[in-house]
This record gives structure tokens, sequence and C-alpha cells, in this order.
């Protein structure tokens, strides 16, 4: 079966986290994920337009959904954030007429239809659900045994459960399923189903953001976890470019490198460190890359 | 039958130098709430247990504790649920996070009351009630506003695991701003502004990290979150100027002028030059690992079709003004999609 | 010591609505006492509504049609002047409630909407939602908090202090702390809710309506009024006792016994489920008793089954019934059907009211409102939507009552110092005793008794076996032990005393329900099938002796309308 998706990179991959939207494009094309991308869709509002305008927000994305539409491919995406505004966007459109009709009227101003033929989804759901976990397994050719990978889920992709609906948010197996599918070991940590902080960042970042980036990243130091890995860019950029930030808040040295989840899979699958971008974080992977090397 | 541990979070702070932990074994049968085992082994196990509850029917709120790691009300989940969900034998119960137990699983509740008082927690008319002694008249529309809202129990579920309030406890937390939410939507309350400064004092609601916590824990349908993010809107409407604001205001000319955000110039725009200043190592920073696309700098690229985005911007402000948008009634029945790659074709 | 011109045990509707009436008087010191936060009172679990004839719904409705409908359901055992007060107050304090702030939901011209209700001759039930009792007990509390009304939260009252027939304070523990007080009140408000937990598990009200109040004023020398009148309802969750709406049976549900028939073919072949309340759930407790349910004793229950409607149908239309059943009694009505059994739900007794304008009791001082209290307006059987109504309707003019009495007495210098050390000391010792019975063997036995022998179906011969029983059961708790002697939120030793109160209140039911040899509302006597207004159209006083309850008998009032057969 062609697994054929209408790719929805959102802004940071685009943006601050080039290495994500590399890293997605080389693993989805190993593991048979054929990625449309969607190069007229725009930023979903990452929560903020949603903040200002709902109305707003809920016409951007039923054009960035009805751009899918036109594919008729379900809607990939590789950020958390991304994923929900979509979806949020997809549900209260197909559960209110009135609503749906009206943002119709709008998108008729550009020729376009919401009509909500297809669905949202993100990259880590494909990957086990189209793709599976036995494919992946029979694809690693550098199990990671030997690294302790702690995983950071990120807000988004598992609350509200009304617009995820994938796993349990309060407790979800995913990430940790698809580690053990590429050898390697997953830990559990306090800061499993916690927050980056991002989203606060502009406004409470010395109160709040920078407080929650050094909880996160040293309870997963505390269970010696080589490195954490998260499906959210917007956590990676928290986790990882800020880190130094956080680690100057709190006085604390903590040095927890940060992987994307395609980078973490093209690792097991054979992919170099460097054309998957590890050498783009601020956190230093070297100990990752001498480790796989 | 089958068994199962509860294992209870014990602390009395005349005794205990520091809180241990005691498990009771019970049977797991069938009905069964959380809360009816806290009374099991109560009665036959161990008196001296304390926790709150009164009606064990999900409505006066009393019974919040954390069941492995997560709160909820103890009366309104089945023990046989709980065992399946976290696929395990051992229930961990422990007093709701965020707030200073008192003894075993009561929690402090005046720390919430105090914080609720900062918000004037109770109505205040917009004028003299009619002239007739009758109701004061309210759209059916105005009072669906804040319909879910005034679902609160005062519970402390979502104070319980917020991340916001986890991080710094001067945090006024999603209850108290859901029930700030709660009078400045209602039509008929006249403190809108004096609400509103509290909640914003500095930029205290911002402080939210939009991790969905609440509405996820919320045992009812008072969607925290979402309150939160109403207020805000109500906010800017007003014209507060805060982070958030300025925040959306790029987001919004950005998408309107190329489509993405550009993240190269936000900054700036956010802080302005003095605030790009304070970032500049972060920049630098970013810049050697090879994050940053230089064409940024002066605009980028636009996305393609980048002419409809404009159209539709424009004409979304003028239908905007015509349609009132419903809110959704169930935040907590799981999101079942229709994948392709769950059709298996 | 803690001394207030204005005491209020409780802070459910009742009391909070005394207590900002009370608050407005600045020259007038006011507590309100309650043994949890005042939004965790039962006032909170109405659903339903509040009646007032607004005429919002339909002009043609008036108070007087909404006096009339509550006389007739009572049975005629209500005091028509106190009825006729509710009725014609009722619009008033809606307007008061909303004018607070509660969110009422709305007609489409932004007046408050109505909907019918058993019993009512109009669409007279206001209502916010399914939460009307929510939303009037925050507000009730939000209000408070803004008139700066002084609240002792978590403190349990063990006694009323009344001298020379006048009201002098009460013994308290404050449970946060465990110490034992006395508190120096000139006017007492008891606002402390039902007593239908004598039934313990077969009830639908919180685990904490245990009938505070009206053991305590019995005790203390005031009688209580009409105790035998138990409302049940007919559909109870099995495990907790937690009420399923007729909604359920509204959309198709059957009721199914254990030889899989539906059996309201036999008692209601027309209406078959959806006949009136008292029919179905005499008819379930006749299938269990008959040993056509399943479990055993205070545990049997029949099949409410709701599989037959379909998964879409479920979902779709009683989505809440849905949850309820998978929140609280582990079963998904789309797979499963759900175990029902009757319940008990509201308590018409309480203490003697003697004033219903000011709700003072036969004791200076000592004032009862909401279900504690009995002035009586409910008589035999109460209507929905009135209990919200009752709370509000006389908990105002009680705390306006109170300020008045508080103001025209002086202090005086009653010893109320050796009440409390003589309190102080009992419960030291309770603390210190032990025992090897534990609190839920003795419980759960009165709630069997009561069940059993005074619940749905009353006869002489069980009843009096019950009385007896109960007897026994008083010997075993002065035995027993709370178990716990520790300090701080002792909930052991609050769950002890409150046993204690359910055996004297279970006690005062039977030895009521007995005399009362007719069937009036909700006192259905097999052997009394008929009413009997010849020799009981009278209210039942319960006085409290050592040796059990002495009952006298007082006049019903009756002003516009003469009894007659009630029939719907």
């Amino acid at each position: 079966m062609a697994l054929k998706y209408a790719f929805y990179t959102g802004c940071s991959a685009k943006g601050v986290a080039p290495e994500l939207y590399d890293s997605t494009k080389l693993v989805a094309e190993k593991l048979g994920m054929e990625l449309i991308e969607l190069e007229a869709a725009t930023c979903c509002g990452a929560g903020a337009v949603q903040e200002k305008d709902e109305f707003l927000s809920l016409t951007i994305n039923a054009r960035n959904l009805a751009l899918a539409e036109e594919l008729g491919l379900d809607m990939l995406t590789i950020c958390n954030t991304c994923t929900l505004m979509l979806r949020e966007a997809k549900f209260k459109l197909d559960n209110d007429p009135e609503l749906k009709a009206a943002v119709n009227e709008v998108l008729k101003e550009a020729g376009l239809e919401y009509k909500g033929t297809i669905e949202v989804t993100h990259f880590l759901w494909e990957v086990i659900d189209a793709v599976g976990l036995d494919k992946i397994k029979s694809m690693v050719v550098r199990p990671l045994r030997e690294f302790n990978i702690a995983p950071f889920y990120g807000c988004h992709i598992i609350r509200p459960p009304y617009l995820t609906g994938y796993e349990d948010p309060d407790n979800p197996s995913s990430i940790e399923r698809l580690i053990e599918a590429l050898g390697g070991n997953p830990v559990d940590h306090d800061a499993r189903l916690a927050c980056c902080g991002f989203h606060s960042f502009w406004s409470a970042e010395d109160k709040v953001t920078l407080k929650l980036t050094a909880m996160d990243t040293q309870a997963a130091k505390k269970q010696q976890a080589d490195f954490m890995v998260t499906p959210c860019p917007l956590c990676h950029t928290q986790l990882d470019a800020m880190q130094p930030e956080a680690e100057e808040k709190i006085g604390v040295n903590i040095g927890m490198p940060v992987l994307h989840l395609p980078q973490m899979i093209g690792l097991a699958i054979g992919l170099k460190p460097k054309e998957l971008g590890l050498h783009k974080h601020v956190i230093s992977t070297k100990a990752i890359v001498e480790k796989v090397a | 039958m089958e068994k199962f541990k509860l294992k209870v979070f014990r602390y009395d702070p005349t005794k205990d130098d520091k809180p241990y932990y005691q498990t009771y074994e019970l049977p797991v049968e069938k009905g069964m709430t959380v809360l009816a085992a806290l009374f099991k082994a109560k009665e036959e196990q161990d008196p001296s247990i304390s926790f709150r509850y009164n009606c064990r029917a999900a409505i006066c709120g009393s019974c919040a504790v954390r069941i492995n790691g997560h709160a909820t009300l103890a009366c309104k989940v089945q023990v046989k649920h709980m065992l399946e969900k976290y696929n395990t034998d051992t229930l961990v119960i422990e007093p709701t996070g965020n707030i200073k137990p008192l003894k075993d699983l009561v929690y402090d509740m005046d720390w919430v009351v105090d914080k609720l008082k900062k918000i004037q927690p109770w109505f205040i008319p917009k004028e003299e009630p009619p002239a007739d002694g009758k109701e004061y008249r309210q759209d059916p529309y105005d009072h669906h506003k804040i319909d879910f809202a005034s679902d609160c129990i005062l519970c402390n579920s979502c104070m319980s695991d917020c991340n916001a309030l986890k991080a710094n406890k001067d945090f006024l937390g999603p209850m108290v701003i859901s029930k700030a939410y709660r009078f400045i939507a209602d039509s008929r309350d006249g403190a809108k502004r004096e609400r509103l400064e509290a909640v914003l004092k500095d930029f205290n609601l911002e402080w939210c990290v939009r991790c969905m916590e609440c509405t996820t824990r919320c045992p009812k349908e008072v969607q925290p979150y979402e309150n939160i993010i109403r207020t805000r809107i109500i906010a800017a409407e007003e014209g507060f100027k805060s982070p958030g604001e300025i925040h959306a205001e790029i987001f919004e000319q950005d998408i309107y002028s190329r489509g993405l955000l550009n993240e190269m110039l936000l900054p700036m725009r956010q802080e302005g030059l003095l605030g790009a200043a304070k970032r500049a190592p972060f920049g630098i920073r970013m810049f050697f690992k090879g994050k940053v696309n230089i064409a940024d700098f002066f605009g980028g690229h636009k996305v393609k079709r980048h002419d409809e985005v404009k159209k539709i911007m424009d004409k979304a402000k003028e239908v905007k003004k015509n349609i009132k948008i419903r809110l959704v009634s169930d935040v907590h029945t799981p999101y079942e999609d229709n994948r392709k790659s769950k059709q298996g074709g | 010591m803690l001394s207030y011109d204005v005491l209020i045990v409780g802070a459910g509707g009742a009391g909070l609505m005394a207590a900002l009436e009370a608050s407005k008087a600045k020259d007038v010191k006011v507590g309100v006492l309650t043994k949890v936060y005042p939004t965790r009172s039962h006032t909170g679990a109405a659903q339903g509504g509040i009646n007032a004839a607004l005429a919002n719904f339909d002009p043609s409705d008036s108070p007087e049609v909404h006096t009339f409908d509550t006389v007739k359901g009572s049975d005629y055992l209500g005091d028509q002047d106190a009825i006729e007060f509710m009725c014609y107050e009722a619009p008033k304090r809606i307007y008061e409630l909303e004018h607070l702030g509660v969110p009422f939901s709305r007609l489409p011209d932004g007046r408050i909407a109505q909907r019918p209700f058993g019993g009512a001759g109009f669409p007279r039930t206001c209502y916010a939602a399914d939460k009307t009792g929510h939303v009037i007990l925050h507000t009730l509390y939000e209000q408070c908090l803004k008139n700066d009304v002084e609240f002792l939260n978590e403190w349990f009252v063990t006694e009323l202090i009344i001298d020379n027939n006048e009201a002098k304070g009460v013994i308290a523990i404050d449970i946060r702390s465990g110490e034992v007080h006395a508190i120096r009140a000139k006017a007492i408000i008891f606002a402390t809710g039902g007593y239908a937990r004598v039934y313990w598990v077969r009830n639908t009200n919180a685990i904490g309506s245990t009938g505070d109040g009206m053991a305590i004023c019995y005790r203390a020398g005031i009688p209580l009024k009409d105790m035998e009148f138990v409302q049940f309802h007919p559909t109870g969750l099995r495990s907790t006792g937690i009420l399923v709406t007729e909604g359920a049976r509204g959309e198709g549900g059957y009721l199914i016994n254990n030889k899989g028939e539906r059996f309201m073919a036999k008692y209601a072949p027309q209406k078959m489920e959806l006949g009136p309340r008292d029919l179905v759930a005499r008819s379930i407790e006749t299938e269990i008793l008959e040993g056509r349910g399943w479990g055993e004793g205070m545990m049997a229950y029949v099949h409410l089954d709701l599989r037959h409607l379909g998964a879409k149908k479920i979902k779709e239309r009683l989505p809440q019934i849905r949850q309820l059943c998978i929140d609280f009694e582990g079963v998904d009505p789309i797979e499963e059907p759900i175990p029902v059994r009757p319940t008990a739900h509201y308590s018409m007794g309480g203490i003697d009211v003697r004033d219903y304008k000011t709700s003072m009791t036969g004791v200076n001082g000592v004032f009862a409102v909401g279900e504690c209290a009995c002035v009586s307006v409910h008589g035999a059987n109460r209507l929905g939507g009135n209990s919200l109504l009752d709370l509000v309707v006389f908990g105002k003019p009680a705390g306006a009552a109170a300020v008045e009495y508080a103001r025209s007495k002086s202090a005086d210098n009653f010893n109320l110092k050796a009440e409390e050390d003589r309190a102080r000391r009992e419960i030291e010792a309770l603390l210190k005793k032990e025992s090897k019975e534990n609190i839920n063997n003795i419980r759960m036995e009165m709630a069997q008794t009561m069940w059993d022998k005074v619940g749905i179906f009353r006869e002489e011969k069980p009843m009096l076996e019950a009385i007896e029983k109960i007897k026994e059961l008083k010997e075993r708790y002065k035995l027993l032990a709370p178990g716990d002697s520790g300090k701080i939120f002792n909930t052991a030793l609050v769950n002890y005393i409150e046993l204690g109160y359910l055996l004297d209140l279970a006690e005062a039911i039977a030895v009521t329900a007995v005399l009362r040899k007719e069937s009036r509302g909700a006192h259905a006597r097999r052997d009394y099938p008929n009413r009997d207004d010849e020799n009981f159209l009278k209210h039942s006083l319960a006085y409290y002796t050592p040796e059990g309850p002495k009952v006298e008998y007082s006049e019903v009032k009756i002003t516009k309308y003469q009894p007659q057969e009630r029939k719907y």
C-alpha cells in the first residue's frame, strides 16, 4: 500500500529547526512514505492567532485543510501545536454546520471550499500505524541498545483528548514502543508528559518558562538518559536551544541533548548523524554521534 | 477475587517528620470507585486515613486526589478502569499537587480561596435591577458563553496538575482565571475591567503555558484552558496590550504578508531593539548552529498562492461580525479520527 | 471563647441564604459553621430546578395554582398557610437569586426559562441546565464572600446548649485542629440537611447527609416532626445509590427481572416503565422481595436495560446517563444492563418549626431551615423543584428573624465554659476508647433494618422488630469506639458521632411510622392501605427520651383546600 500524505511543514521546520525538515524527508523516504509538500499552506496560527481572533484562525486553517483536500490526502504534520490547531479547526467546523457555512463563505473569495474529507495526522502516529513497528524493527541496522532515551511527548499531541485522542493522555506509550522497536531503552522520568513552557516564553520567561525547561531536562538527567526525544519542534527549541538560558536561571549545568523523533529513527535505520542534522543542535550531540559511529 | 494495592500518601504533621506511603490490599469489586476503595480501607483496615468526601457523585468537588500522578475526583473513577488504564496492580493515591497537604489526602483549601478573592469571585451587577423587580434580561447566547464556566465545583483538579503553577505559585491558576472569566463574560456583570486588571497584573494570565492539563483534568465541563483564552480575547478587545497580544499581532501580520512566521525577526518585533539585544547571545548561537535563514532578515519568501490568503483574511474580518461561535460542548470524549492509514487502504 | 450574635450551622442553600440576609445587619456578628466547605454542601446535587410561578413560559400560571399543586402533592399534610407563603414568595426569591448572579437558562427573549416537572400544572421549574442547585449554592457562597461573612469551615457541632428554653450556644469540634470549643450564640439557625443516610448506601444523598442538626436539636429537647415521611426514588445505581433520572426510561429503557421479564407489564400494563415514581419504586421492590432480582439483601437490584436502543441512540440521546453509569458503576449501558434499585431520596420530616414566618422552633433563639426543618410545606410528599425553593424562601426570613431576636437579647453570663470542659473530657475519653466492633457493621445493620422494615413497604410487625433492632444497635454503639486517636482531621471521630445521630433518627422514623396507621404520600402501609383523615390528618411530633421517642401530634393548618383524594 502506498503511503502518501499532504505534508504540512509548519513554520519551525522552515525556520529555526531546518534539521527537522531534512530528517523528516530522509526518514520518510526510507520508510516508504511519500510526502507531497503543501507549499501554499500558511502558519496554523500556533495558538497565537487563536487567542486574538478565533474566527480568523478557523478560516486560515480551513484553507490549509482545503489544500490537502485538493490532493485527496490526509495531512501529515511534524509539530504538536500544528497538529492540534489544525485538528481544532477541523473539529469545530465538522461539528457546527453554521460555522462551517460561514467559513466557506470566506473561502469562496479565493475559490476554495472546506469539505471535511481528510484527517490531520502526526508523523509519530503514521510511523506506528501506517509503516508499523514490525517493519521499523526489520529496518533497524544500528540498534540503539546502548542508549537510555527519555521520551518527551509535548502537550499538544496528547491533550486535550477531544482533539488528540490517539492515546490515553495520562498514560501514552507510542514513543516508548517506537524506542523499543529501534532497540533503545525508554526511561521513565517525571517530565515525560510535562510541558516545556514554550507558549508562555514571551510573557513569563523567567517566572515560568525557563523553570519548566530546567525541570524537564533535569528530570531526564536524573534517570540517566543519554538524550531526550520529542515529536515537537517547539518543545525542541525550548528544551535544546533555550537550555543554556535554563541552566543559567538555576545555576546548574544540565547538558541534556534533545533529538527530534525522525532523527532518532534515522540513526537506527542507518542514516548518518550529519545528514540528520545532529550538528545543528545547541546542546552537543557529540556523545551520541561517537557512540553510533 | 482479584486483589489490588491501594498505596496511600500518609502525613500527619503532628506526628510525622515527613510523608510516607501505606499500602492496603483490597479486592477489585465491580462498581467500586476509588473513593469507595478509600472508604473500604478506612472502615476495615485503618480508620486513621483522612480524606475529604461528600456527595460521591462528582458535584461537591471534595475528593480530588492524584491517582497514579494525575488529579481527578476519587468518586468519579472506577478502580477497575484505573488498573486497566495504568496496566498495574497498584493505585498510588496522593493529595492534589501544587497545594500544601494538611493531613494525608487533605489539602489547604484556604490558599485557594485567598487566590480566588483576588479576582472578586462574585457577581457585581452592571446596573440596578429592572424597575418591575423582575430578572435582568440575558440573551441565550450570552448565557451560553458562561454556561460551562459556571460548572466549576472548585475541586482543584486543574490547579493540582497545572504546569505553570508547578513553576510558580504566584500564578493565579486555571480555576481562578476560569472563575474570573465566568463573571467577565457575564453580560449582566459590571466589573469586567477590574477583573481583567486583576488577571493581567504582571501579565499573570499569560504565564499560562497552554499545556491543556486543566481542561483535560477537569471532571466537569468547565474548560479552564479555553476560558483563559476567552479571557485573553476579551482583554484584547478591551484594549489591554500584553506580550501575548503583541505576539498574536505578529503572527497575524506574518500570515497576511508572507504566510509563515518570520522567526528571525520575531524577537525584535516582540520586544523592540533592547529586547532583541538581550537575545543576541541566543541569536549568535543559533547562527553558528546553522539554524538561521539569512534571507528571513530581509523578509524571506512567501508561501505559494499567497494572494488567496489576503483575500480570505480580509473577508474573514467582515464575516466574523455576523457569526456567533458556539462553545464546544464536550471536551472529554476522545477524538475518533478516520485516517486513511486506519482504513487499510 | 468564640461568640456570635447569630450562628448558622450548615452552609447549603438554606444556611447561606440566611447568612446572606443576616450579614446585611452590620451591628450583629454573624458566623457560619459547616462540617464541609460551603460549596461541598448537598444543595449542589439538586439538578432539576426550582419552582416559581413566574409565568414566563405559560402566562396562565400563578402562585395560587402553585399553592394548590403543592398542597395536593403533600397529600394534604402540608400546612396551607406556609405553603401559600412559600408559593407567593417564590417569584420574588427567584428574581433575587437572579439579581445575585445565578446563571439561569434563558428563553429567546432573555427571560428565565421554565420547564415542566412532575405534579405541576404548568411549566414552572426554573433551571440552569442540569446544575440548578450547584449554581445557586455557588452564587450564594460567592455573595457571602463578597459580604465578608465569617466561616468556620470544617467544624462539626456535637451539642446544642439550651438554658431556660433559650439558646445559649453549641459545642463543636474544629476538625482541622481537633480542638473542642463551646461557641456562644444568641440565635442559632440549623440548616444541616436531611437524614436519608439512615438507609446508608440505599440513598441518593451525600455521605454527609446524616441529619446532624435534627439529632442535636432532638437530644436538646426540640421535637422532630413527621419523621415517618421519607421520599424514595425508583432507580438508584447499585453500588452508590446515585440517582439515574427518569430520562433513561423516558427514552425507552426496559426494567427487567432475573427471569428476563419486563415486569412493569404486571403493574402498569399501559404506561409500563413510564408509570409514576412511587408505583415504579414499589414494583421494583416487589420483584426484589419476591426473589426476582439479582444479589442479596441491601445489595439486591433489577436491570434497567438500554441495550436494545443501540449504541447510536444511547450516545446521542443519553450521553450523560451513559457516562454516569461508566464512572460510578463501571457499566457501559451500550454493552450491559444497568443495575438499579429504589433508593431513599428526601426527608420530609425534620426539626419542628413553630412559626413559618421566622422558622423559629419552640425554643427561643433556635431556628431551623431547609431539609433539616419541617415547617411543613412538603407534608407527606415533596414535589420536584420545591426543595430548592424551600431553602431560599425560608432561609431569608430566618436570617432576618435571627438578627431581630439577637438584637433583643443582651449578653448573659451562662457558664458555657463548664459545658466546654465537660464536652472536651468526653471527646478525649472517646479517643482513648477501644472496641472490637467497627462503625460500618453497625451502620450497615441499621441501614438494612430500616430498608427492609421501614422502607418502601411498611407493616406493623416488621416495624416493631426494627424498633427492637435499633435499640440493640444503640446498645452496641455505646461500646463502639471511633478507631482513630489522632487529633487533626480525625474523620473517624466525625463518622462515629454521625452514626450516633443516625441511630436516634432511625428510631424516631420507625416509632412514628408504626403509630401512623394509614397510607399517605410517601408513607405506604400494607396493613393500612388507605388515607385516614379522620385519625391521621395531623403532624407527628417525636420528643427525645432516654427510653426512646415519645410521640405527640399537632394539627395541620388547612385554609383554602379541603382534603380530596390525590389522583393524577
